[in-house]
């Protein structure tokens, strides 16, 4: 191993182990939360209901940044184990909106499809997969729905090579000089930062390392104002399983 | 009233998971490793099992081994409740025995106790 890679690895293996640390203390915050809220227990006013809302809504965010944070560092050191299983796509598509449900509904978004009728089965990594259509969804809806309500599309499309699946909502849009630099980690654009949604900037850079694992591409049409449009594009035969150990965080 | 054996190291948590449930109208037994678990388990033969993984002395995936190979204490049901989420260790675990296995960070109590009623066949509302 070169000292490179073993500093990579050391410096991995250290965020991994601190997050796992931070998770301990984050559940109880989490829980003793949950419970205020329980009526048996008595019944805040709507002041403190307001407040520990955004106690929840702040610990919330904590538990998401440490996932992310230790999907990074499983991606970045290469133990990541691909495992496609054959899936119907339209199916699995649909059940990951459905898990956004509750997004959608706080976010007041209107979400629809473009799937085809009938699909032949398609090897893909579900767990991974999920990941991928569940950041970018997460943005659309994100970035769409403040101030309006908020419309995305979720398309897929199936040739005889490979399937792309796209994302499309008519939010802030992304300002072209800085299209470029989405995918870096932590990047996060101005008019995203202004509108206040939160956000940690990890969430397409985990999308495009999985998809380069994927050996797919993905690329995006996006104007100011107007709205945004993602393209992931997978062949049919290319998600080889890859030996790895571990998985990812939800 | 069934009885629901806690094995959580953090005292935070175990009081936490202890309070809910005993408010669902379960009776709650608690330890704090694997061998006071393991022991409590064989001699008050709980319903279901909530068990911790990383603990000091004996670990939660000890303690399961060691519950699945005792014929008096096999059918009791299991669910792990870890802050380790990789994929290498749900399986280890789901191989080792337990029913399920939730990530504490990643759920609410609400989803414990609705996996708890689950699991033993109580009224879901
Ligand atoms: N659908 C979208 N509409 C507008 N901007 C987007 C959209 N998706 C991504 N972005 C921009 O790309 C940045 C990086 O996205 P992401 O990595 O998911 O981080 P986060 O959403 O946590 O900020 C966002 O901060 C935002 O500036
Ligand atoms: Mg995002």
């Amino acid at each position: 191993m070169t000292k490179e890679k073993e500093i990579d690895k050391a410096k991995s293996e250290f965020v991994s182990l601190a997050s796992h640390q931070l998770r301990t203390p984050l559940t109880a915050i989490n829980w003793y939360i949950e419970m205020l809220q329980d009526k048996d227990v008595g019944v805040l006013n709507d002041k403190q209901k307001e407040y520990f809302l955004e106690i929840y809504k702040g610990s919330r965010r904590m538990v998401d940044l440490l996932n992310d944070l230790l999907n990074v560092s499983r991606l970045e050191t290469g133990r990541l184990k691909i495992e496609p299983v054959p899936t119907d796509l339209k199916a699995f598509i649909q059940e990951v909106c459905k898990e956004l449900q509750p997004l959608v509904l706080e976010m007041g978004c209107h979400l629809l499809f473009k799937l085809p009728e009938k699909l032949p089965e398609v090897n893909v990594d579900q767990v991974l997969l999920r990941q991928v259509i569940s950041n970018l969804l997460t943005n659309a809806i994100q970035y769409s729905s403040v101030g309006k309500a908020g419309q995305v599309i979720v398309s897929l499309a199936v040739s005889p090579k490979e399937y792309t699946i796209s994302v499309k909502d008519n939010g802030i849009g992304i300002p072209k000089e800085v299209q470029g630099r989405i995918f870096e980690k932590f990047f996060r654009a101005d008019n995203a930062h202004e509108i206040m949604v939160d956000g940690n900037g990890l969430g397409l850079y985990l999308v495009k390392q999985i998809i380069d694992a994927f050996g797919g591409s993905i690329r995006l049409d996006s104007e100011v104002g107007k709205g945004s449009i993602f393209y992931v594009t997978i062949s049919l035969s290319g998600m080889k399983a890859k030996v790895g150990q571990k998985g990812l965080e939800k | 009233m069934k009885k629901i054996l806690i094995v959580e190291d953090e005292i935070p948590l175990l009081k936490a998971l202890a309070d809910r449930l005993t408010r669902e109208g379960f009776s709650t037994l608690e330890a704090k490793d694997g061998l006071v678990g393991l022991n409590v388990a064989l001699e008050e033969h709980p319903d279901l099992i909530l068990l911790d993984i990383i603990m000091p002395g004996m670990d939660g995936m000890e303690m399961l081994e060691k519950l699945k190979v005792n014929p008096l204490s096999k059918n009791i049901p299991v669910i792990l409740l870890s802050n380790l989420g990789d994929t290498s260790k749900i399986l280890e675990g789901i191989e080792a025995g337990a029913e399920s296995y939730l990530i504490k960070a990643n759920v609410k109590l609400e989803d414990v106790v609705k996996i708890v009623k689950e699991k033993l066949g109580v009224n879901i509302a």
